[in-house]
């Protein structure tokens, strides 16, 4: 396949994994995050950030480590740990990184770090990778768009739930409650994707 | 001097029924004494005058009653002569209880020698002028009631290039400017010569709406004798064209800064009531002890515009114009927009006293409130160019902080946003309230960095 | 109208709302009264004259723009049509009636709008209890639990209408009556609409039948004479926005343009016009997207909301599984509305924050 194909195709993986697969809004992946931290929109840009980054960079090392280490040695099955060791230590080396270097990026990510290593979204997104047999390239791109997606859906429900008024919705529904049928009512709408860019 | 039509016009606005026609054909009368008067010592804004006289007083029409008490507080004199009956408090306009001198008149309406012309109007400077009209106790008769002497004086690091005289007259059911600039157009022109010798504006500017073309034509038969940069400025019909900032914003494309005062952008702006009150003062040597109200309503019998001595009680004013008819649901001291609803007929007209508009059953709307459908309507009526719906949200929802950042302290309650609100919610009372509260805070603020300090 | 007051004034005490006998009903008796009279309280406070536009005649004047569609459903699809649309305000009017009585609040007019987008937009033969199933669902999880009307976040009628498109596919995608078939004046009963003829067979359907609605499709959406005389009178009474039809629209024609004129796409993206006059986006801009409760309320907002909507429509509309993508995209951007809100105004207001 030539260069502008190649391309063409990661921004395809990356449309469908933002938008027609999204993470969390068609695979329900990485709720618990999404529906503790979007209260504000603040808190809310700030994790997503820290997803879009941590997401992006477990895939590549994920599959640099599944294609050399697993596959050669027939240990595929080790994958579900391997990841989980792999994504732990990565967001260890982050925050470490970060705090030396960047005290005010660390401010800014630091508390949602060590929430996003227990986040399932990211390792789902490693599996997916792996079922799908993404290229390195469709990899990164793989990442890249599930953490925007999920960083766009969690911050239309920060606005949202900024514009709600506890007050005005039955007692039993605050909080977690109202949040769910949200979650559901925007899957729903997300369903019109489907069949839209469906990538690789 | 030539007349333009505005070249600008801010943001905003609305197009209420102005129901001029009631009282605007009807020429001014003046009221017949009163058997009682009651003049409030808080008229004006800033601090309220103190009293000079006591229970058992002869006083004589023009006498000083009460001396202003404070930079920004202005002189009261007694209408007409008679014996002080009693010196306490009475209940204003805007339901606040206020020191007052109650009068009873002998009906001679006896002149205070004090008040006479001066010796050489042409020799006085502008020191001397801004003294006289001190002495004479005038605010700003168009409804703030801002002491006059205060404001024609402004700091040395300002300088005034602009004079507007406002005319605007925008509240819908009002006609008392209009009245005066067809009849007494002459004096409101002398006394725009008399503030612009104080001020040395170079600019002048008299801004009129467009629905008032008898006053448009008066005014220009006068001022067509007035020399240098003047010219008279026609503009759109449109509530609120008459408020300070949009105005200058009209008339001379100048917007002045949130937070700021028109003095910020060069520019002073003076009510025509104003202007006629300071030639009658300058000239005849007269305190300001009456002015011009428009009593009216569709159900009131005899609508009229009224010379009525500062402290009538409004009860007077409405029984001359064939008194409250049944129907009557509302009484309103000012216009339908800023008004203030009276719970008494009692309530004694003051030197900002526009208008006593009485609102029937039928106009005077029913309803309740219900939640915000955010259609946005406030918005496009916010002639501050806020957002009404944003901020009644905060403010209900108590967050000072993103109120405040959403500038709510700009607010002045012209009321165009709940006009046009479907759901009804009572925005303006949410913005004073909120105002109130970020004031404060701010103040704390500002206290607090201050002992940091 | 004497009488009627007088009626209305004997029942009041048992309406009481702490001691009458009758108290569980008491929202419905206001609201009756309302119809009728000018509620008791006045306002104390100024402005003491308002804009005559109240909620009433706000949402009454939604109806009467939508009334050129009805009529035109029931020449083309029958009486049924008044069948589906009394559903729809039956079991409307119960959900929002008990969580009235619930609330011990009151019936907001809303619901009047919501009841009657709803039936417009399903096809001609849906059974009555999909009507009502789907009503129920969009006013109870649409609006109801997020505290009724003025604070829902996603359009009532158009969450209804998703949802009986999932749950239901077979019964929702099957069965479009021809116009006239009930009358029996069409060649074929059924017939596909112009949207699924073109997404299968690639054929366009000329622009005059379209324009006067004697194509299939939903009942109240064919018409699109109608509704574009309707968005108008609406846009003229100042009751919708004109920025977000506008801006849909456009966005529309220009992304649609853009599709059509690349080769590769263009089987798949139909042509500006058809995607204006073809399916349901002319009644979705202007009756749906519109709704100012879901929609933003700043004007940059709107700019951004209708062309993504519209950006949004074509995308789903050409390439996605449905054949039309009006009623999705409307309900994703309803959902990133807030959103778009708070990063207008967090721009508006920058200085003031970080000053």
């Amino acid at each position: 396949m030539n260069v502008s194909g190649e391309l063409t195709q990661a921004l395809v993986v990356a449309f469908s994994a933002a938008f027609t697969g999204n993470i969390l809004l068609t695979k329900f992946l990485g709720m618990c995050p999404f529906l503790s931290v979007s209260r504000q929109v603040k808190t809310a840009t700030g994790l997503g950030w820290a997803v879009i980054f941590v997401l992006t960079g477990t895939c590549m090392l994920n599959w640099a480590v599944y294609r050399y280490i697993l596959v050669p040695l027939n240990l595929e099955f080790l994958r579900f740990i391997l990841f989980i060791v792999m994504i732990a230590a990565f967001v260890q080396f982050v925050e470490m990184v970060l705090e030396r270097y960047s005290p005010v990026l660390y401010q800014n990510l630091g508390i949602f770090l060590p929430l996003i290593t227990v986040n399932c979204a990211i390792l789902g997104a490693s599996l997916f990778m792996v079922i799908r047999d993404y290229s390195f390239i469709n990899a990164v791109s793989f990442g890249l768009g599930s953490g925007f997606g999920w960083m766009l859906a969690i911050l239309a429900m920060a606005g949202i739930r900024e514009k709600l008024k506890p007050e005005r919705i039955p007692k039993g529904l605050r909080g977690p409650g109202i949040t769910l049928i949200i979650v559901g009512l925007m899957a729903l709408a997300f369903i019109g994707f489907t069949g839209v860019l469906s990538g690789g | 001097m030539k007349t333009v039509r505005a070249g600008s016009k801010s943001n905003g606005g609305i197009h209420p029924a102005y129901c001029k026609q009631l009282a605007a054909d009807k020429p001014v009368v003046a009221l017949p004494l009163p058997a009682l008067l009651a003049v409030s010592m808080a008229q004006h804004l800033g601090a309220p005058a103190s009293p000079t006289v006591k229970k058992g007083d002869k006083v004589l029409r023009g006498q000083l009653i009460g001396e202003p008490a404070g930079f920004i507080s202005a002189a009261v004199h007694a209408p007409t002569s008679g014996e002080v009956k009693a010196v306490d408090g009475v209940v204003t306009a805007s339901g606040r209880v206020a020191p007052a001198v109650t009068i009873v008149p002998d009906g001679e309406d006896q002149l205070d020698p004090a008040c006479r012309p001066p010796a050489d109007l042409q020799a006085l400077d502008a020191k001397q002028l801004i003294g006289m009209v001190a002495d004479a106790g005038i605010v700003g008769m168009g409804g703030a009631g801002f002491p006059t002497h205060v404001k024609l004086s402004p700091p040395p690091n300002k300088t005034i290039d602009t004079l507007i005289v406002n005319g605007a007259e925008c509240e819908p059911y009002l006609t008392a400017d209009y009245r005066l600039m067809v009849e007494s157009a002459d004096a409101i022109k002398n006394g725009i010569e008399i503030i612009r010798k104080i001020l040395g504006a170079r600019s002048l500017r008299v801004a009129i709406e467009d629905n008032k073309p008898a006053a448009i034509k008066a005014m220009e038969k006068v001022m067509a004798r007035l020399e240098g940069d003047v010219e008279l400025v026609v503009l759109e019909t449109e509530y609120p064209q008459g408020a300070e900032k949009q105005q200058i914003f009209s008339v001379t494309g100048r917007e002045v800064p949130s937070g700021g005062l028109p003095m910020d952008v060069g520019v002073l702006v003076e009510n025509v009531g104003t202007a006629a009150a300071i030639w009658e003062a300058v000239s005849n040597g007269m305190p300001l002890m009456d002015r011009i109200t428009t009593v009216t309503g569709t159900s009131l019998k005899n609508p009229s515009n009224l010379k009525v001595r500062i402290g009538t009680p409004f009860s007077d004013l409405l029984s001359h114009c064939g008194g409250m008819p049944p129907d009557s649901c509302k009484l309103i001291c000012g216009g339908p927009m800023m008004g203030l609803a009276l719970g008494s007929q009692a309530t004694a007209v003051s030197k900002t006293t526009s208008g006593l508009l009485l609102l029937s059953k039928k106009e005077s709307v029913a309803f309740t409130s219900s939640a915000c459908i955010s259609c946005g309507r406030c918005v496009e009526a916010c002639p501050m160019n806020l957002m009404p719906n944003e901020l009644s949200q905060c403010l209900e929802a108590e967050d000072y902080e993103s109120a405040e950042s959403y500038d709510v302290l700009d607010c002045m309650e012209c009321g165009c946003c709940a006009f046009v609100c479907p759901a009804r919610r009572p925005l303006v009372q949410h913005m004073r309230s909120g105002k109130a509260e970020v004031a404060a805070r701010v103040r704390e603020r500002r206290e607090k960095a201050e002992k940091a300090k | 109208m004497k009488w009627l007051l007088k009626l209305f004034d004997a029942m009041r005490p048992m309406f009481d709302e702490k001691k009458g006998v009758f108290r569980l009903f008491t929202p419905i008796f206001e609201t009756a009264e309302n119809i009728f009279f000018y509620p008791a309280d006045r306002t104390k406070a100024f402005p003491h004259v308002r804009d005559p536009l109240d909620l009433k005649r706000y949402m009454g004047t939604v109806i009467v723009a939508m009334f050129p569609c009805v009529a035109a459903a029931v020449y083309y699809f029958g009486p049924r049509v008044l069948a589906m649309i009394l559903m729809s305000y039956v079991v409307g009017g119960i959900v929002e009636v008990s969580f009235a009585i619930i609330r011990k609040g009151e019936i907001h007019e809303g619901f009047f709008v919501t009841g009657m987008i709803f039936p417009l937009v399903l096809p001609p033969s849906t059974p009555l209890w999909v009507v009502g199933v789907g009503i129920f669902f969009g006013t109870f999880f649409g609006k109801e639990v997020f505290g009724g009307t003025g604070r829902n976040i996603f359009n009532p009628a158009l969450v209804g209408r998703i949802f009986v498109t999932i749950a239901f596919p077979t019964i929702m995608t099957s069965g479009w009556d021809a116009p006239g078939a009930w009358r029996g004046v069409a060649d074929a009963v059924a017939t596909a609409t112009p949207m699924a003829l073109f997404k299968t067979q690639h054929v366009l359907t000329p622009w005059f039948d379209l324009l006067i609605g004697n194509t299939a499709g939903s009942i109240g959406e064919t018409f699109h004479l109608g509704i574009i005389l309707g968005g108008i009178y609406l846009i003229y009474a100042k009751v919708c926005d004109w920025r977000i039809p506008a801006f849909y629209l456009g966005s529309v024609v220009l992304f649609s343009a853009l599709g059509s004129s690349v080769p590769a796409l263009e089987a798949k993206v139909a042509p500006p016009l058809f995607q204006l006059l073809g399916g349901g986006l002319l009644f979705g801009a202007m009756f749906m997207a519109t709704d100012p409760v879901t929609s933003p309320s700043t004007k940059v907002g709107k700019w951004l909301f209708g062309v993504f909507c519209g950006l949004l429509t074509v995308l789903i509309r050409s390439f996605s599984g449905y054949v039309e993508g009006v009623m999705f995209s409307i309900v994703i951007m309803n959902a990133f509305a807030p959103l778009i809100d708070h990063v207008v105004l967090a721009v508006k207001y920058k200085e003031a924050r970080t000053g």
